[in-house]
């Protein structure tokens, strides 16, 4: 069961922006999103799934704070904020102190995000696991969705439980995410929005995904068949469906998405990029880490060409690419942009540019000179 | 002494490893006989296609080279680079050859015609060349990109030639040997 308190859709705040010091690998990193869609591209290593899960664990506990301002509510997201951490992360022994950017001696990282109505929430975070100065008084958010680049559909059946036994060797945003899917789904005819988004999906896998005896199935034609028995790709698609049919995605949600292009087909990938593109539409903030061309690309032209592309699919699209710095200096730098083009680096494109290099480069040996 | 041939704004100049290149558009083999196969087929107009260049480069053999500048255009009329093109390119490489074919069994005397035939057997090397230009190019990493993934259509779409294809442009480096490209006057220029 869910415990985020809801309000009205239309007034919930978004993230509007994130400054982050000396967490991880951002050293001092101020980021300003998109009321759509936000996308964060960089090689390996450069902590990209990392300010994901920042990003997802702000929402998912400062949200949740009544923001009396009273000490007590502050020690108590103090806790949950550490707890969620610690979770979210999993650093060794759940000392969190290890996500603050190492360096020579003690050091503290700070976080603060503030919020379309204005709000902020953030906290400080010693090396030595306190965290202190919560701010969490944002009021009340619609429910953030995390989904991790494994699929997890295929894990749901008992996850939860043997989760709580500490059976299972997940991070949170797994359990979190199990307990999002087994929300029940909206009952009697569903309304054109969500219709409009799901529909899509369902005509993608052929079939409408169901939770029967703790167990998900995707239904169709050829009758009812265990979400584990479908190809990832589809499970993916479904996991996506279930959470816009029963209320966990809507307006003014937000949806982290990690490499979400993972053991998807290229016909698989356009669709997910114009489900995006659709879920942006319909207020839904959406965060995705990704390192897939075809994907990045598309959302890219979706940006170029707002005019030119479908009116569902219009939405505000940023990039932002993470960069290592030099040796000499540490952690992380990040361009954005509106277009893949405005960031300063792009791996993704700097790959392709190569393969066309490496294929010239055999393609001249074959051209003997005399 | 270098060959030269203008061809779509740009100068393609032809050093001494090759032993011929020539316009094939331009000869009088393809506008008086070869373009003579055309007609309606269901309605639709039908005519023999040609490329803009054939060579052969004493090393490296046959070249059938197709350019396109697509620079300049305003934008209302600007052709896109999509894979269309690269199905266009195919067909004119498709109709140059069975019309090189055909040029070897007449009396044609302005290309060698029976060399070039001779330089399509099994074991020669043939190459496929289109040279692209675009305003969308300046970029050098997004010129790589989009070129590369054209040469992808352009290839397979040639794959029943077993023929290597290249796409290439001004602004990434040159792969062809003893060859120099140069912009004429006014290329990259709007079109009035």
């Amino acid at each position: 069961m869910s415990t985020k308190s809801k309000t009205e859709p239309d007034v919930a705040p978004i993230l509007k922006s994130a400054s982050i010091k000396k967490f991880g690998l951002f050293t001092d990193e101020t980021l300003e999103f998109s009321p759509g869609l936000n996308v964060f591209i960089g090689r390996n290593g450069c902590g990209k799934s990392h300010l994901l899960k920042l990003l997802y664990t702000l929402v998912k506990e400062c949200g949740e704070a009544p923001g009396n301002g009273s000490v007590l509510e502050a020690e108590k997201l103090e806790n949950r904020l550490a707890k969620k951490l610690a979770g979210v992360f999993r650093p060794d022994n759940d000392r969190i102190g290890r996500l603050v950017q190492r360096g020579k001696g003690q050091g503290s990282a700070e976080v603060a995000a503030t919020f379309s109505n204005g709000k902020k929430c953030g906290f400080k975070l010693s090396s030595q696991d306190k965290i202190s100065g919560t701010k969490g008084d944002v009021g009340a958010l619609q429910e953030a969705a995390f989904l991790p680049s494994r699929e997890v559909l295929a894990l749901y059946e008992g996850f939860v439980a043997a989760y709580e036994k500490r059976e299972l060797s997940f991070d949170e945003t797994f359990r979190d995410i199990c307990l999002a899917l087994s929300e029940k789904q909206r009952r009697g005819k569903r309304d054109v929005a969500l219709d409009f988004l799901v529909k899509p999906l369902e005509d993608e896998i052929r079939g409408k995904v169901s939770l029967e005896g703790g167990r998900f199935y995707v239904t169709g034609a050829d009758g009812s068949i265990e979400a584990h028995l479908v190809s990832e790709g589809w499970r993916k698609l479904a996991t996506l469906a279930q959470l816009i049919i029963n209320g966990t995605l809507t307006k003014n949600g937000f949806l982290f998405w990690d490499e979400p292009e993972a053991n998807l087909n290229p016909k698989m990938v356009v669709q997910l990029s114009d489900t995006l593109l659709r879920l942006a539409n319909q207020g839904i903030q959406v965060f995705v880490v990704s390192h897939d061309y075809l994907l990045t690309t598309r959302l890219s032209l979706a940006s170029e060409y707002p005019n030119e592309i479908p009116e569902h699919q219009r939405c505000q699209v940023k990039f932002f690419g993470l960069v290592r710095r030099g040796s000499d200096e540490k952690g992380v730098s990040v361009s954005s942009g509106s277009r893949l083009a405005d960031l300063t680096d792009n791996p993704i494109l700097t790959e392709y540019a190569a393969l066309y290099d490496y294929e010239g480069n055999l393609f001249e040996k074959s051209q003997p000179r005399a | 002494m270098a060959t030269p041939r203008d061809v779509e704004n740009q100068r393609f100049e032809f050093g001494d490893q090759w032993s011929t290149a020539f316009k094939y558009d331009d000869t009088a083999f393809y506008r008086r006989e070869a373009i003579k196969l055309q007609g309606d087929v269901d309605g639709v107009p039908q005519c023999s296609k040609a490329v803009d260049v054939v060579g052969l480069h004493e090393l490296s053999g046959l070249l059938i080279l197709e350019a396109k500048d697509f620079r300049g255009h305003r934008i209302d009329n600007k052709p896109r680079i999509e894979s269309k093109v690269a199905v266009e390119v195919a067909i004119k490489v498709r109709d140059t050859i069975a019309a090189l074919v055909g040029a070897s069994r007449k009396p044609v005397d302005e290309f060698p015609s029976e060399v070039l035939v001779a330089a399509l057997q099994r074991g020669r090397d043939v190459t496929v060349v289109l040279w692209l230009e675009d305003d969308a190019f300046r970029h050098a990493d997004r010129a790589k990109q989009m070129l590369s993934a054209l040469n992808g259509v352009l290839k397979s779409k040639l794959a029943w030639l077993k023929v290597r294809t290249f796409v290439l442009s001004s602004n990434v480096a040159n792969r062809l040997p003893d060859l120099v490209v140069s912009n004429l006057p006014g290329a990259g220029q709007p079109n009035p």
